[in-house]
């Protein structure tokens, strides 16, 4: 008998000493900030948008008679950090729960136990935040965001999100994109999306047109209303991303979020060269990227594995998932007059 | 012998080899351009508690909306047609030109027999003014405050349907003062009413 035991014994030190068991509980998951925020990017493909143009364009200053001269160019930066989470008031990207705010929800009956589908989107230009304080100065030669961070989005507190009458007479382009023309657009911009994901910081101008005309589209995600907020069982990320498109494209109406992007729908105006406009959705300016639990890459909006069934093997986050949203800019470096 | 033999052969070897060229594909090994990201993590380090505290108190800015408002002086209805303006043109996917143009008028109907309300209150009020004004307002679907944390506001007075001030809301009914009430309703078949509501309490 005491053999056998002995030999146990030592057969589970081999194992243990193997790495074949591990009676470690598993590591706590990772948070966005204040951890994981550089692994979560995707900066090998930001590298490629960073480009300069030969052709030089002038920008009018008040302080200068003839205004400054610089060159064409073009860049991308992560501006804003949207998340999916499963728990109301639950930060995911903090690893943080709101305290006395659960009660909230009760009477308005929006509490619900399946699917991901409260989403907060917080305004976080890393890249410029962080230059700041390190007091690297790129102002016109990188013309990043202004560094300030934001709460834009909460759904938990948006009663559109929630009241489907309100959300119908907010946002009446609803109606375009559940009907026989709203599948044809989201097919048309499906396949605008998948080819320029081939190359995704080449310029096409045709099919850059092609994504903005039909901004109510959802790309591949198929025909679903802009910002519907029903639960997805099989595909809760599917909801979580036409929210935060829906919110992208109600921002950038009231002029929150601008245009820093040459489109079709400021063909007029050359100062896009030279600061942000307040305009209409772009969104060719907007990418996305799903940043936990797993680092993906940055594509075209619409394009974005958005099952669970991808994330199935990673349970760090509990379903939850952060995204990274990439806005592109076009700038003229040593003049650029700035904006958000 | 044997020794001599095999040095034989390999010297053989090595004249016999021939340079085939490459064979098969290459690919090309990338490696992380770390130097950009080294910045901002070194500037991170310093500036970690700073961030969190900054987030933080953005999301508890999301709560609680300062706004100063105007107070309306007299009770009065207004009924009017409900319509919003598009923002932007919408193209036919078949044919790609506009259907829609950019400022065209787009009336959403309610669901008949449906009516929906919702309110807009200062939390800048008194705990007896706000009650009385909670009364006359009656039943509304969900309330906007401003210039108060929600969640205190609903500790306060015990309704939970409190949403903070919208601002997305406000500007597309256009409301100027507080308290006003805006009741959506189906009267006739094809267009909806818009019943907007202001009063000023007694003293």
């Amino acid at each position: 008998m005491k053999k056998i035991i002995f030999s146990l014994l030592i057969l589970i030190k081999i194992l243990l000493a193997d790495g074949l068991i591990n009676f470690n509980t598993p590591s706590p998951p990772q948070a966005l900030i204040p951890n994981g925020i550089f692994t979560g990017l995707d900066f090998q493909s930001a590298y490629k948008f960073i480009k300069i143009y030969g052709t030089p364009n002038t920008c009018k200053v008040s302080s200068v008679k003839d205004g400054l001269v610089g060159l064409k160019a073009h860049l991308i930066e992560p501006y804003l950090i949207a998340e999916a989470v499963k728990k109301p008031f639950y930060m995911r990207m903090l690893e943080m729960k709101l305290k006395n705010s659960a009660a909230l929800l009760k009477k308005q009956g929006v509490l619900s136990k399946d699917g991901s589908k409260y989403v907060h989107i917080l305004k976080f230009p890393i890249i410029s935040y962080l230059l700041k304080s390190s007091q690297v100065n790129t102002n016109n030669v990188l013309a990043f965001a202004k560094p300030s961070i934001i709460l834009y989005y909460m759904s938990e507190i948006d009663p559109s999100s929630w009241k489907d009458f309100l959300k119908i007479k907010m946002l009446p382009e609803i109606f375009y994109s559940i009907s026989p023309q709203g599948l044809i657009a989201s097919l048309v911009d499906c396949t605008a999306a998948t080819t320029m994901n081939f190359d995704i910081a080449k310029t096409n101008k045709y099919l850059q047109n092609t994504r903005d005309m039909f901004f109510y589209a959802q790309g591949c995600n198929g025909l679903l209303s802009i910002g519907s907020n029903n639960d997805g069982q099989e595909a809760p990320f599917v909801t979580a991303i036409n929210m935060i498109q829906s919110n992208i494209y109600e921002m950038s109406r009231y002029g929150i979020y601008k245009q820093s992007v040459e489109s079709m729908f400021n063909k007029d105006k050359k100062q896009i060269w030279c600061s942000a406009e307040k305009g209409a959705k772009i969104k060719y300016q907007w990418l996305i990227q799903l940043a936990r639990p797993t680092k993906g890459k940055i594509l075209q909006s619409g394009t974005t594995s958005a099952l669970f069934q991808d994330l199935k093997n990673n349970a760090s986050t509990a379903g939850d998932a952060v995204f990274v949203i990439w806005k592109q800019r076009d700038y003229t470096m040593f003049a650029y007059q700035g904006g958000d | 012998m044997k020794k001599i033999f095999v040095f034989n052969i390999l010297i053989l070897q090595i004249f016999a080899y021939i340079d085939l060229g490459i064979q098969g594909t290459l690919y090309p090994i990338l490696e992380n351009n770390n130097t950009f990201s080294k910045i901002l993590k070194e500037s991170f380090k310093k500036n970690k508690n700073k961030i969190k505290k900054e987030v933080i108190t953005a999301i508890n800015k999301a709560f609680r909306y300062d706004k100063n408002l105007r107070y309306s002086k007299k009770d009065y209805n207004i009924t009017v047609i409900d319509y919003s303006i598009l923002q932007t043109d919408i193209y036919s996917p078949y044919t790609k030109q506009i259907i829609k143009h950019k400022g065209e008028k787009i009336i959403v109907p309610m669901p008949k027999g449906i009516e929906e309300s919702f309110c807009l209150i200062d939390g800048k009020w008194d705990v007896n003014t706000t009650k009385k004004i909670l009364k006359k307002l009656n039943k509304c679907n969900f309330y906007l405050v401003a210039n108060k944390d929600i969640r205190k506001w609903a500790e306060l007075y015990n309704k939970h349907n409190v949403y903070p001030y919208n601002e997305k809301i406000i500007k597309r009914w256009k409301l100027d003062k507080a308290p006003s009430k805006v009741i959506l309703f189906d009267k006739y078949r094809k267009n909806i009413y818009l019943n907007y509501y202001k009063f000023k309490e007694k003293k």
